[in-house]
C-alpha cells in the first residue's frame, strides 16, 4: 500500500487549516479509508483538541524522533473511528525539535500502513512549513476571502510550485459568506479563484455549528445536517476522485431552503 | 525501546526484535547509553530463535559494553534449550503491586479495558461515584515500567515503603509563585508548589509530591523516579493525565472540557494510587 501525503497548509494563521484538517481526515476515514494525521505545529499543537483526543496523548512525534517510542506506540486512535489516527505534536518543545529528514521519513514510514497522511502545517513560511511540506507530494492551500490571506495564500503557493515533491496542490475556500458576497461585502470565490489561479477542491460556508464543534472536540463531518460538514465530506470525495458538484451556498443559505429544511426535519421526526 | 527500570540494573525489551540482527543491534544501541554502564541487564525476548553460539555472543557483547547480564526471559524452545546449556537464568517477568494502607474505595475502576480505553480501541467510560472520581488507569506494561521479583532484585521491604512514603518531606522543594502556562514544563528533582494555576498544555515532573494552588489543569507526574507513594494534590484536579511513580491515568472522556469554570468554592483535592490504579479524593474526607 503506498498512500497519499498531503500537506494542509496557508500562510495565514487563523483560517482553519487545523478544523479542515480534522474534518477531511474524519471523512475520509469515514468512507472506509485508513488514515493519519500529523500534526507539525510544535509548541502549538490543537488538532488533538479538535479530535477530542487530548487525554490519549502519551507519545508525541519528538518522542518518535527521539527514539523515546516506537512510531506505533505514538499513533493515538480516534474515539469512534478505527481507521484513524493522529500523530500529536509535542507541546514543550519549538518547531527545531524535528527536522524535514525526519518528518520525511515518518511519512515514508506511514505510507506502508495508511491509505491518506494529512498533515497539519503551522502558519508562517519558516522551519515549520519547511518541516510540514517535507514528507508531502500533494498539498491544499487553506484561504478565506479576504485580501490579506488571500495574499498569503498566493505566497504559499509560489512557495509550493518551488518544490519540485508537491505534484499538485487544490485551493480550498472556507468561511465563505454568501450573503455578504451578493451584498458585495465579500470577494467572491470566483475572484478568490481569479487572482490564485488555482484548481478549487471545496468551498466551505460560514458555520457557528465550527465553534460548538471545537470545543466539544468532535469534528462537524460527523454531524450529518451541518453544511459546512456536507461541504468538507464532498471535499474528501473530491480527494479520493469522484466528480461532486460544489453546493450552491446562495441558495442553501437561503431562507426558502431554510423553510424548506425546516420542514423535511420536520416531517422526517414525525417519521 | 523500552526499558523498564529495576533495582541494580534495567529490563530491556526486545520482544518486538524478531531476527537475531535486531536483537544484537539493539542491545548494542541501548548499552552504548552511558548510564547503562556497570548495570544488570535482563534481556526479555519475544518469539526469537537464538542458538547457543548466538546467545554467546549476545551475552559477550553485553560483557564487552561493561554491563552484566543478568536473567532473560523468551518464548522461544529453541532459545531457552540454548540459555539453559550456557547457564543463563530464566524468568517470567512479574508484575507486582504494593497495596496503600488505605481502605479501599467504594468502586474501582474496570482495569481490563484500560489500555484499549488509552488508544480509543473501546469506549468505557469510567465509572464516577458521587464525590470520588476514578480514572481508568494503565495497568503496568512494556510502556511504562516494571517492577520485578527476582533473587538478584530485593523484594521492597516494610522499612522501604517507610521510606518511599516519606521520601517527600526529606526532598527540596520548587516553590513557584505563577500561572504556569500551556507549553511550559517544569521538572525538578524535589517536590513542587505552585502557587497559581497549572493550565492545560503544560506538564509538571517532580521526584517527589506536587502542590498546586490553584486548577490543576495540564499534565502531573509525582514520584517521577518511581515512588508509587507520592501524591499531587490541587484545589482542583481536572488534569489531563495524572502519573504518580510508575502509574498511569487519563482524564475520563464525560468530564473530558479543556478548562473549568473558577469558583469562589473550592474543596481540595489529592491523588495517589491504590492498587496500582490513581485515586482522587477530596482531602476533608480525611478525617
Amino acid at each position: 500500500m503506498t498512500g497519499r501525503v498531503i500537506v494542509i497548509t496557508s500562510g495565514k494563521g487563523g483560517v482553519g487549516k487545523t478544523t479542515t484538517n480534522a474534518n477531511i481526515g474524519t471523512a475520509l476515514a469515514r468512507a472506509g479509508n485508513k488514515v493519519v494525521m500529523i500534526d507539525t505545529d510544535l509548541g502549538l499543537r490543537n488538532l488533538d483538541l479538535l479530535l477530542g483526543l487530548e487525554n490519549r496523548i502519551v507519545y508525541t512525534i519528538v518522542d518518535v524522533v527521539e527514539e523515546r517510542c516506537k512510531l506505533k506506540q505514538a499513533l493515538v486512535k480516534d474515539k469512534k473511528n478505527p481507521n484513524l489516527c493522529l500523530l500529536a505534536a509535542a507541546q514543550t518543545r519549538d518547531k527545531t525539535a524535528v527536522t524535514e529528514e525526519q518528518l520525511k521519513e515518518i511519512c515514508d514510514k506511514l505510507k506502508k500502513d495508511f491509505d491518506f497522511i494529512l498533515v497539519d502545517c503551522p502558519a508562517g513560511i519558516e522551519q515549520g512549513f519547511q518541516n510540514a511540506v517535507a514528507g508531502a507530494t500533494e498539498a491544499i492551500v487553506v484561504t478565506t476571502p479576504e485580501m490579506s490571506a488571500v495574499r498569503d495564500a498566493d505566497r504559499i503557493i509560489g512557495l509550493l510550485e518551488a518544490k519540485e515533491e508537491i505534484k499538485s496542490y487544490k485551493l480550498l475556500l472556507n468561511r465563505v459568506r454568501p450573503n455578504l458576497i451578493k451584498s458585495n461585502d465579500m470577494m467572491s470565490v470566483e475572484d478568490v479563484v481569479e487572482i490564485l489561479s488555482a484548481e478549487l477542491i471545496g468551498i466551505i460556508p460560514e458555520d457557528t455549528g465550527i465553534i460548538t464543534s471545537t470545543n466539544k472536540g468532535e469534528p462537524i463531518v460527523n454531524d450529518e445536517k451541518s453544511l459546512a460538514g456536507t461541504a468538507y465530506r464532498n471535499v474528501a470525495k473530491r480527494i479520493m476522485g469522484e466528480e461532486v458538484p460544489f453546493i450552491d451556498l446562495e441558495e442553501a443559505t437561503s431562507v426558502v431552503a431554510k423553510v424548506k429544511k425546516f420542514f423535511s426535519n420536520l416531517i422526517g421526526k414525525e417519521k | 525501546m523500552d526499558k523498564g527500570y529495576i533495582e541494580n540494573g534495567f529490563i530491556v525489551d526486545l520482544t518486538g526484535a524478531k531476527k537475531t540482527s535486531e536483537v544484537i543491534y539493539e542491545i548494542s544501541r541501548i548499552l552504548d547509553m552511558p548510564e547503562s554502564k556497570q548495570k544488570h541487564i535482563c534481556l526479555k525476548l519475544g518469539s526469537v530463535d537464538l542458538t547457543q553460539a548466538e546467545l554467546t555472543s549476545v551475552k559477550a557483547l553485553v560483557e564487552l559494553m561493561e554491563s552484566r547480564l543478568g536473567f532473560i526471559s523468551t518464548s522461544s524452545t529453541v532459545t531457552l534449550e540454548s540459555a539453559t546449556a550456557l547457564g543463563i537464568k530464566i524468568s517470567e517477568f512479574t508484575t507486582k503491586v504494593e497495596a496503600p494502607d488505605f481502605e479501599a474505595p467504594e468502586s474501582t475502576p474496570d482495569v481490563s479495558n484500560a489500555l484499549d480505553n488509552i488508544f480509543g480501541e473501546e469506549q468505557k467510560p469510567a465509572p464516577i461515584n458521587d464525590e470520588k472520581e476514578i480514572f481508568p488507569v494503565l495497568q503496568h506494561d512494556e510502556i511504562i515500567a516494571e517492577q520485578v521479583t527476582e533473587q538478584e532484585i530485593k523484594e521492597q521491604s516494610d522499612e522501604d515503603i517507610a521510606a518511599l512514603k516519606n521520601e517527600a518531606e526529606n526532598l527540596p522543594t520548587l516553590y513557584i509563585r505563577k500561572t504556569i502556562r500551556s507549553g511550559q514544563s517544569i521538572s525538578s528533582d524535589g517536590n513542587i508548589i505552585v502557587i497559581g494555576d497549572v493550565n492545560p498544555g503544560s506538564e509538571i515532573i517532580a521526584k517527589g509530591d506536587i502542590t498546586v494552588w490553584g486548577i490543576l489543569g495540564g499534565i502531573a507526574h509525582a514520584g517521577s523516579d518511581g515512588n508509587n507513594y507520592a501524591r499531587i494534590r490541587a484545589l482542583k484536579l481536572n488534569p489531563v493525565q495524572i502519573r504518580i511513580g510508575e502509574v498511569f491515568a487519563r482524564r475520563p472522556d464525560t468530564i473530558n472540557l479543556p478548562y473549568i469554570q473558577k469558583s469562589s468554592e473550592y474543596i481540595p483535592e489529592e491523588a495517589f494510587t491504590h492498587k496500582g490504579s490513581i485515586v482522587i479524593r477530596k482531602i476533608h474526607e480525611e478525617n
